[in-house]
């Protein structure tokens, strides 16, 4: 009983692995037509389940440390942090399954895997977010990569599908090495291998009055790794072609859940056991800030295919919250956070309208031509996705907007203003992709037939432009939860 | 007043925008009908409103109308509203021009009529929350909002080029916006947590920092005025919207930058005014001259009234930096009075366009035979652009140049000198068109205003006059922010003892002075 309550705080992990295993054999079981129809829905109560599970251990006082290591070393903790992000991806990889179906059924690939896979990947990051422990955070990470390698290959009938999945595979394989080489290169310095051992070598060498080279390689090559996770310039390389040839929806639901935990993650190591070299990451950060707001933003707007678009939006997005998170300051931190929620919220609502319309036969709606006219043949999903993309491009009083003046006040406070300011006309850079769509759906004419999503991704979509929309009338409340998790990190 | 008057001034045309995409009923004609009548209906309670806030109002007190109400906590965000002197006459123009510009797009707006509407309205409610927020973050959401609609409105009812000039307009303008919007965060911690304007004003902030913030705001507002040489947007903006877009561009829209300079530039950075102000007064006088030369090289009239729009706002905002209580009085007076008079010409264009299909220059000629009423309101907007004594433009233009004169002698020269341009290439234009030989058949056979079209001059033409004759009811209202805006900078004005006492004191008996010029 006393070993149970110990792991009390990895319940909603246990939770998740069990009824992924369970649903596994299932599937095998069961007939391949059935099964694909009945898993997905299966797979939504999951992950309410274990959203249930979670808000149960969160609000119950087992939270905290976890799977002891003889020395009284935690391998895993759960604090209001990960709580925050965890409960957000449970959210966020229920609603990347809702809008997936209906799509995944149009090109015939709606096999169970793909909601398993679904949920092995958000186990992996749920597994790194509580890491204490640098082989851990390895096993969870890689966890969450295996997955998405495969996702990205799930049209293996489709040339492109299959080398969006090998080139990601071999391109994050190369950064795991790098990641892992340098937690090696940690592993010397301090001869252990958890977070506790890690922040006392990192202290006792940034103290030195030369910086050490060691530890600067162990540094650059550890976060690296998550760089190119987060596809910050300049690992982002692989972006465009991954999301383009892979499925919509496993473009969206990349978009969306690994950048947060990415992110999320960067968050906890920097504010955790590299805290003590603060001054050497954050000119890093800045660099690596400047470089994918700008490149993100310029490369955005020279694209025709939307999903490409919406990769280097993507990574232009990454880009303004690495502003936060070089700012090194709680509030830059809760910032950070809440821009991944709204960021979350506006993507899915953009893959949501993208993924649903298609043209007679099926076909994807890919290029901006193909939306040209949408005002006039669809004139409630234009304004939803034109709702959406002013966001993207921050205009007031739109969601967007309040990120990115979360993020830039955060580096205001914290003296960073050229950042700021490079962030700001970058995100007028931006503003030219997002009124390109406007511009397409509203001052063109239709061109080709497009047919409108289900009723189900309507709804959705209504939704989260709903969301999008009417943010402004309540700023705090998103801003209160962040500003919890963030104070949390930083303790 | 014991309900919140701004905000239901602000809010009313937006969530009118909200029922006019609502309306839906049978065919496309009941629809079109439906949806004009409604804008028409919301925006004229909007104006009915506004003259009730005015008739409220007490120039003796500043700010009035006051609300106050928290909004996010995190960031000491508040919604605050309130107007005083430099504001309220602002509201008033907007909501005097969306009435009229909805009349102005009955006929000639034909596709998505109700689209075309509830755009107008939300620009109407975001424009007037521009005047009347108190706090800055409520302020930027407004002044940033209004940039949708009217990209919307140029791009999809403008002209042939309206992708380009939309785009142009509204990238030229966020880049501006966005550096102000830095500035603002740096304000809002050295103000202590608080984005409240009025207390910004009262900040002491080093010169440096002055300098820099004078400068983030500078790109806003000199974008939007626009000065010399950041025009380049309005041309094409002008040429491809719609008349009502047009209208409402030069109208209020330009008066925004003006605005951001008195409530914002101004008093919070008199240091910084200080040392540019030799600089503004170069960009004004360039804009003034070079805006007129320009405007007398085109041959679409709309570029040319576009042209001559920056000329105008030179003179604003050479009585701004003047920063005397006069000039201050004098540019306040003339951004009304081109919101009128510019409004004016371009739904005087845009009647002929609807007519002939073309803005060129030379095909029109002799438009007096057969539009004799169009002539003589042409002739009567003609003559107040021109700033004939009489008009209301005089009255804004010869206390600019008046109160400019003692502190900026050269580029007030210069500014006298554009007045002259301004009448050549006005009254160049007025000869071309009405005048002289007809150009062809088409000429001819054209049928003068329709009762809907006077209509909608007639209160332009009342407030010409009556802003012209009888200026002191407005100038009291202009009065007290001008005195108390020209105290916040340091600068002795070098020629007042040259020129006598002062031309301008709080007694009424110094405004008979200007009536009297006015009268001749």
């Amino acid at each position: 009983m006393d070993y149970l309550l110990s792991i009390a705080p990895a319940l909603p992990e246990l939770t998740l692995a069990l009824s992924v295993l369970t649903l596994l054999i299932v599937g095998a079981v069961m007939k391949p037509e059935t099964a694909g129809v009945v898993i997905p829905v299966f797979t939504r109560y999951i992950l309410l389940g274990t959203l249930i599970v979670l808000m149960f251990v969160a609000t119950s006082s087992y939270t905290g440390t976890a799977f002891m290591r003889g020395s009284g070393v935690p391998m895993f903790e759960l604090n209001a942090f990960s709580i925050f992000i965890k409960a957000s991806l449970l959210v966020f990889a229920a609603i990347s399954l809702v809008g997936a179906t209906p799509y995944l059924a149009r090109h015939k690939l709606l096999s169970f895997e793909y909601s398993i896979l679904h949920i092995l990947a958000v186990l992996g990051m749920m597994i790194m977010l509580s890491a204490r422990d640098m082989i851990v955070l390895y096993v969870g990470m890689e966890m969450m990569s295996f997955p998405l390698y495969i996702l990205a290959a799930y049209a293996r009938d489709k040339q492109k599908s299959s080398e969006a999945g090998l080139k990601y595979f071999v391109l994050g394989s190369l950064a795991s090495c790098l990641m892992v080489y340098g937690m090696s290169l940690f592993y010397g310095l301090a001869g252990d291998t958890s977070y506790t051992a890690l922040a006392g070598v990192v202290d006792q060498f940034s103290g030195l009055e030369k910086p050490s080279l060691m530890l600067s390689l162990a540094l650059v090559f550890t976060l690296s790794g998550f760089i190119f996770k987060i596809s910050a310039v300049p690992f982002h390389m692989w972006t465009p072609d991954v999301y383009e040839g892979a499925p919509s929806t496993v473009t969206a639901f990349m978009a969306v859940l690994p950048k947060i935990a990415a992110i999320a993650l960067l968050m906890s190591l920097l504010n955790g056991p590299l805290v003590g070299a603060f001054e050497q990451w954050q000119v890093m950060f800045m660099g690596l800030a400047v470089l994918t707001m700008v490149v993100g933003s310029l490369a955005a707007t020279a694209q025709n295919n939307l999903k490409r678009m919406l990769a280097y939006s993507s990574i232009a997005n990454v880009g303004f919250m690495l502003v936060g998170l070089a700012t090194g300051i709680t509030f830059g931190m809760a910032a950070v956070l809440a821009y991944l929620i709204i960021y979350a919220v506006m993507t899915f609502g953009i893959f949501a309208i993208i993924n649903g319309l298609h043209k007679r036969g099926g076909k994807n709606v890919e290029t901006f031509d193909d939306l040209s006219g949408l005002g006039f043949t669809h004139p409630k999903l234009a304004i939803c996705l034109m709702v959406l993309v002013f966001s993207l491009a921050g205009v007031p009083p739109l969601a967007g907007f309040f990120a990115k003046f979360f993020v830039f006040t955060a580096a205001v406070q914290a003296g960073l203003i050229p950042l700021a300011v490079i962030g700001v006309l970058s995100s007028v850079i931006a503003a030219y992709y997002c009124l390109r769509v406007v511009k397409t759906m509203y001052f063109d004419e239709p061109k080709a037939e497009i047919i409108a999503p289900t009723f189900g991704v309507t709804i959705l979509v209504y939704i989260l432009t709903g969301l999008v929309l009417f943010y402004f009338v309540n700023v705090d409340s998103l801003l209160n939860l962040a500003n919890k998790a963030a104070i949390a990190l930083v303790l | 007043m014991d309900y919140p008057i701004l905000s239901f001034l602000t809010f009313l045309p937006i969530f009118g925008a909200l029922l006019v995409m609502l309306v839906k009923d049978g065919d496309e004609e009941t629809e079109n009908r439906n949806a004009r009548m409604l804008a028409l209906w919301i925006s004229g309670i909007t104006f009915l409103l506004s003259l009730v806030m005015l008739s409220n109002f007490d120039s003796a007190v500043g700010m009035q109308f006051i609300e106050d109400h928290p909004w996010m906590s995190n960031f000491g965000i508040r919604y605050t509203m309130g107007v005083d002197g430099i504001s309220v006459l602002f509201v008033l123009l907007t909501t005097l021009l969306t009435p009229i510009c909805v009349l102005v797009s009955w006929e000639s707006i034909t596709k998505n009529v109700r689209a075309f509407m509830a755009c107008f309205l939300v620009l109407e409610g975001a424009i007037i929350g521009v005047f009347c927020s108190l706090d800055f973050v409520l302020f930027y959401i407004f002044w940033e909002a209004m940039l949708v609609p009217m990209f919307l409105i140029i791009g999809i009812w403008g002209g042939e080029n309206r992708v380009y000039a939309s785009l142009k307009f509204f990238l030229y303008t966020f880049v501006g916006s966005v550096l102000m919007l830095i500035g603002m965060m740096y304000l809002y911690f050295a103000n202590g947590g608080s984005f409240d304007i009025l207390t910004m004003q009262t900040l002491n902030l080093s010169d440096t920092s002055q300098y820099w913030l004078f400068l983030a705001f500078f790109a806003a507002f000199a974008v939007k005025v626009p000065m010399w040489p950041f025009h380049t947007w309005l041309p094409d903006a002008h040429v491809q919207a719609p008349t009502a877009g047009s209208v409402i561009l030069a109208g209020v829209l330009l008066k925004m930058g003006a605005y951001g300079f008195l409530r914002f530039s101004l008093p919070m950075f008199p240091e910084a005014v200080d040392l540019f102000r030799p600089a503004m007064y170069a960009l004004s006088a360039i804009a003034i001259v070079y805006g007129a030369l320009v405007a007398f090289a085109q041959t679409d009239i709309k570029k040319m009234i576009a042209y001559s729009s920056v000329s105008h706002m030179g003179f604003v905002t050479l009585g701004i930096f003047a920063a005397t209580p006069e000039s201050i009085q004098g540019a306040l007076m003339q951004m009304l009075n081109h919101g009128i008079v510019s409004a004016a010409l371009f739904m005087l264009i845009g009647v002929i366009y609807d007519r002939m299909h073309t803005r060129e220059m030379d095909r029109f000629g002799g438009l007096v035979n057969s539009m004799p009423v169009y002539a003589a309101v042409f002739m009567v907007f003609t003559m107040a652009s021109v700033a004939l004594p009489g008009t209301n433009s005089f009255v804004g233009e010869f206390l600019i140049l008046a109160g400019s004169y003692p502190v900026a002698q050269g580029a007030t020269v210069i500014a006298a000198s554009g007045v002259v341009l301004g009448a050549v290439y006005m009254l160049w234009l007025y000869r071309r068109m009405v005048f002289g030989e007809m150009g062809s058949d088409e000429i001819k056979n054209q049928k003068d205003m329709t009762e809907r079209e006077r209509l909608m001059f007639v209160p332009l033409i009342v407030l010409v006059f009556y802003l012209g004759l009888m200026p002191n009811r407005t100038l009291d209202i202009l009065e007290a922010p001008a005195h108390k805006l020209s105290q916040v900078t340091t600068l002795e004005p070098v020629a007042s003892l040259t020129l006598g006492p002062p031309l301008y004191t709080d007694t009424h008996s110094d405004h008979k002075g200007v009536d009297a010029h006015g009268g001749h």
